[in-house]
């Protein structure tokens, strides 16, 4: 199975048929935009040798979908508030170093504040089982992440837990393409959409993007191969001039979805208004609970006022996710923000793109 | 009374009375005729020939995982460090270093296992100790070993001599032994065992066909990426090399993936990177597939040419080029 996708001998014929269309398009315009979504896309690209390979040919945009990358600054300094205040937190790995504007989960644990890391959300019921502390578990995530959030606030009702609510900081994914199409001016030429999250929602979502921009999407898998499935149809639908949701990932995708996870999100969350970073609040780009989960909200149970936040100097990771510069754009990348001292959250997250390009992207 | 089934070690058989000569007892008793040194300060050994002399400590966690243990892991360790310059493994000392509470049967498990390992590369142990600390200053048992052997090889083999015109030939597959570390840490159903074995008979082989060897390296920790990158620093060459030569188990490249992590920079702890001109490449692959240990050695890539700023690329999958770095921060801590 995985040698089928990574080191199959169609590849090389694929990428034949990829080059000769490419040379077509390329006789009508300069230069190809493509955008990926998923932080996991940008890593496979880079560390697959894609972004070499098309050089001059297509440029690739990172998006808006490294959870830890879009938390907004002000979120980010919600959760250290919470961390001073005593209570014992829970979160993804990624979250640990991502720098606020007066301090970071790190240094508070170097002062005494509780932080453990979870691989699984579920993993909050059985801490806060064996804990007469209050367990705050910091939700952030796209679609791929939120029906086990949506498991935990159920499970933690069922069991009765009086200890354990969530911070909700999650996202969801179509209609922030809406917005970043209608409010920047991108020349994007086509999208390369997360399986991860497509996986959830299926392929019906991402129809805003064809039928009111005229844009193609395809929905891709992680390896060479897929990755190549994708670029092969993304580059079909530019020439043809005919964009509809393509779906090169269906030993995962389902057209629908999957509607008993996407049912188990209804149940616990509504939509709702959330803020990004690099564009602020947008409609309808993430989820609240829903009225009957109440006291599981973080921020209902705990009064979170953090100082007035303030964006990093110098740092572009704004910009970055909002495919209006590329990590080699930043004056920081690599001398003062590395993945050891990292300054702005798209080079601590491991599908940050900063930090993607500092591991995979280095010029030779 | 313990009955001997739990019995702990104790401070008190570190504390150099009776319980410490017990102690010393069943570690002589198990060890049996691979010690040469019978409780005199310093052993005695004799070295007349050009010798290398190497140690490092162990600290893994898990001590037992699947396919190997501290105690094996400590002598193969020591062992293939000395085969890296082309010596053969002569003698070694073992000190155990061991947490209050730790439990009698495991190092006796342990203790025989350095006694297997010892006897199959060779070695004889011609000192060693033991301190026991209390209980929390260390985690169950830390392990050193340092190794004397005797240099085989004519010519240097350094992380220095690698030449445009060699190439790069592995061993064996590669990200075994940490992948089956990490597997086992995030309790995988998994068959995968550690690559943990000895080199040496491997670089014997080679030495005595008389293969002109430029460097040896056992990939351990950082993998096989590291490693190179290591040897195209010191030698101040750039090495490319290919994807889809490398070798690597399905189950660890899956497992790998799943865990996002890169098995091009996972520990083997049996395996061996040469890197010899490509007029005896053909020889040196020979001579590794006869060998159960090297039956999957493969030539993976090449120094390509001199440089200042010296990297380790990486032909990928789809024919295109890229850097493979130096990581800045451990994939796994603690593998051995």
């Amino acid at each position: 199975m995985l040698e089928k996708f990574k080191n199959n001998p169609k590849l090389q014929n694929l990428l034949r048929n990829i080059d000769k269309n490419l040379q077509d398009i390329l006789a009508q315009k300069d230069k190809i935009n493509i955008m990926e979504i998923c932080g996991t896309h940008t890593v496979s690209l880079l560390k697959h040798g894609f972004r070499n390979y098309f050089a001059d040919r297509i440029n690739f945009l990172s998006g808006p979908g490294c959870p830890v990358c879009v938390t907004s600054q002000h979120d980010i300094d919600k959760v250290i508030d919470l961390a001073k205040q005593g209570v014992h937190l829970a979160i993804f790995g990624d979250m640990m170093n991502v720098p606020g504007t007066r301090s970071s989960l790190e240094k508070e644990i170097a002062k005494g504040a509780t932080v453990d890391i979870v691989y699984n959300p579920l993993q909050c019921l059985e801490l806060a089982k064996n804990s007469n502390e209050e367990i705050i578990f910091i939700a952030v995530g796209f679609e791929t992440t939120i029906p086990v959030i949506a498991s935990l606030v159920q499970d933690a009702q069922r069991m009765e837990l009086k200890n354990l609510s969530i911070l909700n900081l999650v996202k969801t994914l179509p209609n922030i393409l809406d917005y970043l199409l209608n409010n920047l001016e991108l020349n994007l030429d086509g999208f390369i959409c997360p399986g991860h999250v497509s996986v959830i929602i299926g392929e019906e979502p991402y129809k805003i993007v064809t039928d009111d921009h005229n844009i193609p999407v395809v929905i891709a898998g992680f390896e060479p191969v897929d990755l190549a499935l994708g670029i092969e149809s993304l580059l079909d639908q530019i020439k043809t001039g005919k964009p509809r949701v393509a779906n090169r990932y269906k030993r995962m995708v389902k057209p629908e979805g999957n509607i008993k996870a996407q049912k188990l999100i209804q149940s616990v969350f509504k939509p709702a208004d959330v803020e990004w970073r690099g564009f602020g609040f947008v409609p309808k780009t993430g989820l609240k609970l829903r009225e009957k989960y109440r006291q599981f909200d973080a921020n209902k149970k705990f009064d979170i006022k953090p100082e007035e936040s303030k964006n990093i100097t110098g740092c572009i990771c704004d910009k970055i996710i909002t495919g209006r510069k590329k990590p080699l754009d930043c004056p920081l990348f690599g001398t003062d923000c590395r993945p050891d001292n990292p300054i702005g959250p798209c080079m601590v997250s491991m599908e940050g793109a900063c930090s993607a390009y500092y591991k995979y992207g280095k010029e030779e | 009374m313990q009955n001997k089934k739990d019995r702990e070690i104790l401070l008190s058989h570190g504390s150099g009375g009776k319980a410490s000569k017990d102690l010393l007892s069943m570690v002589y008793n198990i060890l049996g005729d691979v010690v040469i040194n019978r409780g005199e300060d310093s052993g005695l050994i004799s070295t007349t020939e050009k010798s290398a002399m190497t140690t490092d400590s162990y600290v893994i966690d898990p001590i037992f995982f699947p396919g190997g243990d501290i105690g094996k892991l400590s002598i193969y360790g020591t062992v293939n460090d000395l085969a890296m310059v082309g010596a053969k493994p002569k003698f070694i000392t073992v000190s155990l270093l061991l947490e209050e509470g730790f439990s009698f049967s495991s190092l006796e498990k342990i203790l025989h296992s350095i006694k297997e390992a010892a006897k199959e590369t060779g070695v004889k142990i011609a000192a060693g100790d033991t301190k026991v600390v209390s209980k929390g200053k260390l985690d169950k048992i830390f392990v050193n070993t340092a190794g004397v052997g005797k240099i085989i090889h004519a010519q240097d083999i350094s992380s220095q001599n690698a030449q445009v015109g060699d190439d790069i030939i592995v061993s064996g597959d590669i990200g075994d032994h940490g992948t089956a570390i990490m597997a086992h840490r995030n309790k995988f159903e998994s068959k995968l065992k550690s690559d943990c074995a000895s080199v040496y008979p491997l670089v014997e082989k080679l030495i005595e066909a008389n293969v002109e060897i430029h460097t040896l390296r056992d990939p351990t920790r950082g993998g096989l990426a590291s490693i190179l990158n290591e040897i195209a620093f010191s030698s101040r060459v750039d090495i490319e090399l290919e994807e889809t030569k490398i070798p690597i188990k399905n189950t660890v490249q899956g497992i790998c993936d799943a865990l996002g992590i890169d098995p091009l920079y996972m520990a083997c702890e049996g395996r061996v990177v040469i890197v010899s001109p490509s007029s005896n490449t053909e020889k040196v692959l020979e001579i590794l597939h006869k060998e159960a240990s090297g039956k999957n050695a493969a030539h993976i890539g090449k120094v390509i040419n001199k440089s200042q700023n010296p990297n380790l690329l990486l032909k990928t999958f789809i024919g295109s080029r890229r850097i493979l770095p130096l990581l800045t921060r451990e994939q796994t801590p603690r593998i051995c």
